[in-house]
């Protein structure tokens, strides 16, 4: 009985020296591979830094300012194309309605430098591109679908530009064509 | 024998006995404590093994550089630390200085090939041979794989936004510290270690920092003015959203600025503003009562004072209201209705406004007040239009700001407030009065001396100031700081706009007028065209019926003539 108490507790003693010596192993490597990490970690962030401060110097907004006089044809924004009702965007419409409305009654693009009103006839829509055309806001060098010359301001169908939002015109639409909604 | 036995016997066992008894003793003792040992080695091991003491915490520094950001009020860098690389080299190990020095010049072309090849044959271990590389610089160096060179680790404060808002952020010297702006006056918060990772949140906001600069910039070329300074402010938090003076400088080289280019006129710089001071004495007459708006005032002839003569610069030479007063920017007009309240009462006002003491701005550089040491006669009737007095544009716009929000004060900070900040203000004047005030200034914009700065669908409202530079022994006629206060939306205001030009000149397209209506609220009228969009201000049609009842004040008076 005894002896077999002394030798549980030599080979106790046995295994834990050498538990303890793969364990001491095992968290040096550990250890390393977390400084490493810490490491990585310090360099990533710095290098982070450096990027953020290059975005944001790349994204001032003088930079942006420079390249966008330089490449692009837009102009700052005016009061008047900024949309501050739901009522002027389009409706969104069915196919069926679609197929029904006739291609005249469909003129989705706006003019420059004005409020996104859309016409519902083709009248209204030249008529107004007319208008536009002989103001002073009609940017140079704009490709001018806007000054139309087969439409001239004599010609007897047109009539005033109604101030309508595109909402009504295109119920109207719809009810012209009889749409079942 | 037998008793002698018994008497060996009983030694021996008595002695056997003890023996036993202390071994017992000393066992219990070991046992206990191994038994203490056990447990206290369990406990640990299992329960606490993570708390160890003993086991070592590899924590690497954080960031070599202490100094906090700077950013704006999108999180937008304005000021950063970032580590660069200056290139050294250790002669003794350069294999072959002239091939070195030949492709050293190749990778960085500023650097002189002969005095290169000088450095690297002489004797010393070490000499520089370029400071701060930018990091494509030393990937190229490393590229061409020369020995002998080697890289030094330096901390440098970097601006990524140039001279944008440059007033606002000072700069630091080479050691890091704070010498100019915020970096100034937060020096110690940005320089302590536990807010290196902190970044200090401003309230600007780069892109209409950087409207109001391009747009004063461009106001002061067109009118070769000297100088010129603005600001945006969110009138309800105080918030600066943006502050420019010209001519600026460029942080990351302030070595080379001017002391007129490091000079803040918007906080630093204390001037005589005239007309935008009859804002205040428009609702101090109001606020005290000895005014109401269809007071009416005598303002045909100049008034004599002193040795001072008080004209009109838009003579109308009859009677006036109240708000005529204001949108013709009579002069005599103010200076009566500040005598009504009397000395002691405009000084007890402007005191109240903040007029009288620096403004509390988070900058060193902020300008005192030049104030009258006796508030005679004279001096409540030229202050009653702004002139006597010299206050800071960040002062004058706090105190409008006050006019047109319901009338609290509250101090100019360029920190932004998080949302639900406690409103601190003061104060001032009364809501009726602040509404009264944002009519006129809307009337003045409608149809008085600033019709330049409307904007069609921003309700602008605002004040114009035209004033004589003070020289030597009275004023100077051909010197004059013109500006403009604009504020909008005027029914509901939310931001105010300072625009001051300094000593502009008249243009063909002015008909050579350089006043505040000519050249500083054209310039604020395109600020708000370009702002107004970022601010989230959406453009409506006007409700006429606000302005109405003073435009009936001005008409009346009109048809009675």
């Amino acid at each position: 009985m005894r002896q077999l108490l002394t030798v549980f507790a030599a080979m106790l003693v046995l295994a834990s020296a050498g538990g303890l010596y793969l364990l001491k192993h095992k968290v040096e490597a550990r250890r390393d591979q977390v400084l490493a990490l810490e490491r990585q970690i310090m360099h990533d962030s710095e290098a982070l830094r450096v990027l953020e401060a290059e975005w944001a110097y790349l994204a001032s907004p003088q930079l942006v300012q420079d390249q966008a006089v330089r490449y692009l044809r837009l102009r700052p924004a005016t009061p008047d194309q900024v949309v501050t009702s739901l009522a002027v965007l389009p409706y969104r419409l069915d196919h069926h309605v679609l197929a029904a409305v006739s291609g005249d009654d469909i003129q989705p693009v706006p003019s420059p430098r004005s409020k996104p009103v859309a016409p519902t006839r083709p009248d209204d829509h030249r008529k107004a591109d007319v208008l536009m055309a002989s103001g002073e806001t009609t940017p140079p060098g704009q490709p001018s679908v806007l000054s139309n010359a087969s439409y001239s301001l004599g010609d007897a169908r047109h009539r005033q530009p109604r101030r309508q939002d595109f909402g009504a015109r295109m119920q109207q639409a719809i009810d012209r064509v009889g749409g079942d909604q | 024998m037998n008793r002698a036995r018994v008497t060996v016997q009983g030694a021996r066992a008595t002695a056997m006995e003890r023996a036993r008894q202390r071994l017992t003793v000393v066992a219990l003792l070991f046992g206990t404590i191994f038994l203490v040992m056990a447990a206290r080695t369990v406990e640990l091991g299992l329960f606490q093994g993570i708390s160890e003491p003993g086991i070592h915490h590899v924590k690497a520094p954080a960031r070599l550089s202490a100094r906090a950001d700077i950013v704006d009020r999108n999180g937008v860098v304005l000021a950063t630390n970032l580590k660069i690389e200056s290139l050294y080299a250790d002669p003794v190990r350069v294999l072959d200085p002239e091939e070195t020095a030949q492709q050293l010049v190749r990778v960085l072309p500023d650097l002189v090939e002969a005095e290169l090849v000088e450095k690297l044959k002489g004797k010393r271990r070490f000499v520089w041979i370029r400071r701060k590389l930018t990091p494509r610089q030393v990937w190229e160096v490393n590229a061409l794989g020369l020995p002998g060179l080697a890289f030094q680790e330096e901390e440098e404060r970097v601006y990524p936004q140039g001279r944008l808002a440059a007033h606002v952020l000072g700069f630091t010297d080479p050691d890091g510290r704070g010498l100019a702006g915020v970096e100034h006056f937060f020096d110690e918060r940005l320089a302590s270690l536990e807010n290196a990772d902190m970044p200090l949140q401003l309230s600007l906001d780069v892109r209409v920092q950087h409207a109001l600069t391009d747009e004063i910039s461009r106001a002061m070329e067109r009118f070769s003015a000297k100088g010129a300074a603005g600001l945006v402010m969110d009138v309800e938090t105080g918030e600066l959203l943006a502050m420019a003076s010209l001519p600026d400088f460029d942080p990351n080289h302030q070595a080379a600025a001017s002391p007129d280019a490091l000079f803040n006129r918007v906080s630093q710089g204390v001037y005589e503003l005239g007309s935008t001071f009859k804002a205040f004495t428009v609702a101090m007459a109001l606020e005290a009562g000895t005014a109401t708006v269809s007071s009416t005032y005598d303002a045909t002839d100049p008034i004599r004072i002193s040795r001072f003569l008080i004209r009109d610069d838009h003579p109308q030479a009859r009677v006036m209201t109240v708000p005529e007063i204001f949108v013709h920017s009579s002069n005599i007009g103010a200076a009566k209705m500040a005598m009504e309240v009397g000395a002691d009462g405009q000084q007890a006002f402007m005191g109240k406004l903040g007029l009288l003491r620096p403004a509390s701005l988070e900058l060193t550089e902020v300008g005192h007040p030049i104030v009258p040491d006796r508030w005679r006669d004279i001096a409540t009737m030229t202050i009653a239009y702004g002139h006597g007095i010299a206050v800071s544009p960040v002062q004058l716009s706090s105190g409008l700001a006050s006019m047109v929000n319901g009338g609290h004060l509250v101090p100019a900070t360029l920190i932004r407030k998080t949302m639900g900040y406690d409103n601190d203000g003061t104060q001032v004047i009364s809501a009726k009065t602040s509404d009264t005030i944002r009519k006129l200034m809307r009337l003045v914009v409608r149809e008085g001396t600033a019709t330049r700065a409307d904007v069609p669908g921003y309700r602008v409202g605002g004040k114009t100031g035209t004033a004589e530079k003070p020289e030597a022994g009275g004023y100077a006629k051909k010197a004059i700081l013109s500006s403009f206060v604009g504020v909008y939306p005027m029914d509901s205001p939310r931001y105010l706009v300072f625009v001051l030009i300094d000593e502009p000149k008249g243009t063909k397209e002015t008909f050579n007028f350089a006043g505040g209506g000519w050249t500083a609220a054209p310039t604020v009228a395109n600020i708000i065209l370009r702002t107004a969009p970022l601010l989230g201000v959406s453009p409506h049609e006007e409700d006429d019926g606000l302005f109405q009842q003073a435009a009936y004040v001005i008409s009346d008076s009109r048809r009675r003539q």
